[in-house]
């Protein structure tokens, strides 16, 4: 092959091979509809019951990780960051473990429609708040920037639309919506590295994220038999087979064990 | 026929080509330290997870790039808008050094090569956008950071093209027996790009601490290839605080060590034969000393890379020292290639009869 079928031969490819890229790059929102088609479920209250529970842990935990924030003049000076800061990766007190996403993966019978009332991840002091959180498939998420600084907004989903947003006024609101279910959305600030949040995306409402004394509560189950899972973002997922009766309140507990 | 010291025989123009020529040299060398930087900033943008901390492109923040405000350089922002301003600015310098090589070298295949350098900084810029477009895919970041080295490649190919040691080396030396020195020098610079491409798609696949250690493998020599040893590795990762990985991410962090051993295998039979058979030839002494020096440094940063947990300043350090590995791998083949005559002085090779190639302005410089 003489150099000029070479030069013209690499003055098509380049391009072909970025387009290439692009387009396998592509794939956009590829969630299948199995929610979409199912049928619209209500929760009956005369039969609803709860699922209560703690997740605990065992073994010793990880110490906590200091983190620093010089990299942004605002969020050195934030004054609830005064205090020595820690990563919100593994929160345990006195045994209990908090920030794990507890829902029923298995046996809720047809979809439920999303509620009326939005949830907000808030940038608060260079922070997500809450660091877990659910929504359902069509409920509207709002992310905040209460900082006085410029956040990116950049959830790494798979199912979903993968989306990295910025907001760089304090104040800012941005509306998502979530079309597909997906357990979970990891969020982060690439500004702030250590920003991070995780979103669970459930076509129904029952699932909670465990508070500081690692207790959750899923209010309105139908009856049933069902597979509950117990999330967490660095010790993986555990699970358990509940059978839920009418009305009555069933107690479920995990326990993360130390790797 | 042209004297020693014409200007003509390099194909350069009469008129202030000497003078000319040393600004040329010295544009492309600054072009060269400058990309150096920019491959460094872009070492510190991955490794500070910064790539898509400015969301849009090419503007920033919805600002044109050069008047976004200098306050709002925080965190992320300062290494991924800093990478995007100096390669701006490599742009410009490539397009001026393009413009240079027309204006003042008449050789055909240094003009070319300072065209493919146009092209292939603006292929750069665009997989850069691409690449923070569409999430910082592994395969387009990975062709964004091997790109990188081509492009270097090329602009450094220049510098040593408009050099006035090109002209000062040219001897007819015939290839002296023993293993071809030029054909070992371009495996190693072939061996050390496949060792940049291997450590591009490691990197951009978060693999590069699939194995903490050194030189063990989680303790093991044995390297963690099997399902159970994957499990077992994933358990000392979590509990190391890391990511665990998938048996792609081991394989290919296995490749960039396997690389490291070919590479290292390269540089030390290549650098023996130019020191023991070109040791007369001062350029080609150099040359292997400093392949040798490089690969002490190179294989330390790796080393440390590891050990310090991919420290931001030490990983970016040993993409750049890779960079400088393999240009000056580049610079001792192309010098090779061209002091060097394969077999026989003489001997006409089949490339030899295109015109304006560099051997026939070297034999037609020697006549």
């Amino acid at each position: 092959m003489n150099s000029s079928r070479s030069l013209r031969l690499g003055a098509w490819l380049l391009p072909a091979l970025l387009l290439a890229f692009a387009l396998a790059s592509c794939g956009g929102d590829s969630g299948d509809d199995a929610d979409a088609k199912k049928p619209l479920a209500t929760i009956d209250p005369a039969t609803a019951a709860t699922i209560t529970g703690t997740v605990t842990f065992q073994g010793t935990p990880p110490a906590p990780k200091s983190v620093r924030m010089e990299a942004d003049p605002h969020c050195n000076a934030t004054p609830e960051n005064e205090t020595p800061e820690v990563t919100q990766e593994v929160v345990v007190n006195n045994g209990r473990l908090a920030n794990v996403f507890v829902y029923l993966s298995d046996g809720v019978k047809g979809r439920y429609a999303p509620t009326a009332d939005s949830v907000v991840l808030d940038q608060r002091g260079c922070r997500y708040h809450p660091h877990v959180l659910g929504v359902m498939v069509g409920q509207r998420m709002v992310v905040r920037n209460s900082d006085a600084t410029l956040h990116n907004i950049h959830a790494a989903a798979k199912i979903n639309k993968e989306f990295n947003i910025a907001q760089t006024q304090q104040g800012q609101l941005t509306d998502q919506v979530f079309t597909h279910t997906e357990v979970m959305i990891p969020v982060a600030c690439d500004v702030h590295g250590w920003m991070r949040s995780f979103i669970g995306v459930l076509s129904h409402p029952f699932f909670a994220v465990t508070a500081t004394d690692g207790s959750f509560v899923l209010k309105g189950v139908p009856p049933g038999t069902y597979t509950l899972t117990a999330w967490h973002e660095k010790y993986g997922t555990l699970q358990q087979k509940i059978e839920v009766k009418e009305r009555e309140s069933t107690a479920v507990d995990f326990a993360f064990k130390a790797p | 026929m042209h004297s020693e010291s014409s200007p003509e025989r390099f194909g350069m123009r009469p008129i202030r080509a000497y003078a000319t020529r040393r600004r040329l040299h010295r544009f492309a060398i600054f072009t060269s330290l400058w990309i150096f930087a920019l491959i460094f900033l872009g070492g510190m943008v991955k490794s500070t997870n910064s790539g898509l901390s400015v969301p849009d492109w090419p503007n920033t923040y919805g600002h044109f790039m050069f008047f976004f405000p200098w306050k709002d350089m925080v965190g992320g922002i300062f290494w991924e808008h800093s990478h995007r301003m100096v390669a701006s600015v490599a742009g410009l310098l490539t397009f001026a050094l393009t413009a240079f090589v027309y204006l003042v070298d008449d050789r055909r295949w240094v003009r070319r090569l300072s065209m493919w350098a146009s092209v292939a900084v603006l292929a750069q810029g665009v997989l850069g956008g691409l690449t923070v477009l569409l999430y910082l895919p592994t395969w387009v970041s990975s062709s964004h950071g091997t790109l990188a080295q081509l492009y270097l490649c090329m602009v450094v190919t220049i510098a040593v093209a408009t050099s006035e040691r090109w002209k000062d080396d040219i001897e007819p030396i015939t290839e002296r027996p023993g293993r071809s020195l030029r054909r070992l020098a371009l495996a190693t610079t072939i061996t050390i790009f496949c060792q940049l491409v291997i450590g591009a798609v490691m990197r951009h696949s978060e693999a590069g601490l699939a194995v903490p250690d050194f030189p063990t493998m989680f303790g093991s020599w044995v390297p963690p290839l099997s399902a159970a040893r994957l499990e077992s590795a994933n358990r000392e990762l979590i509990a190391m605080d890391l990511a665990p990985v998938t048996m792609w991410q081991m394989v290919a962090h296995l490749m960039h060590r396997l690389g490291a051993l070919a590479v290292t295998t390269m540089i030390l039979w290549t650098s023996t034969v130019a020191l023991r058979r070109y040791r007369d030839i001062p350029v080609l002494r150099r040359n292997a000393l400093m392949l040798l020096a490089l690969l002490v440094v190179q294989l330390t940063l790796g080393i440390l890379t590891i050990l310090t947990q991919k420290q931001p300043e030490i990983t970016s350090l040993h993409v750049v020292t890779g960079a400088a590995t393999l240009v000056t791998s580049l610079i001792l083949t192309v010098r090779v290639r061209y002091l060097v005559a394969s077999g026989a002085a003489g001997a006409p090779a089949r490339r030899d009869a295109r015109a304006g190639s560099p051997r026939k302005e070297m034999e037609e410089a020697m006549t």
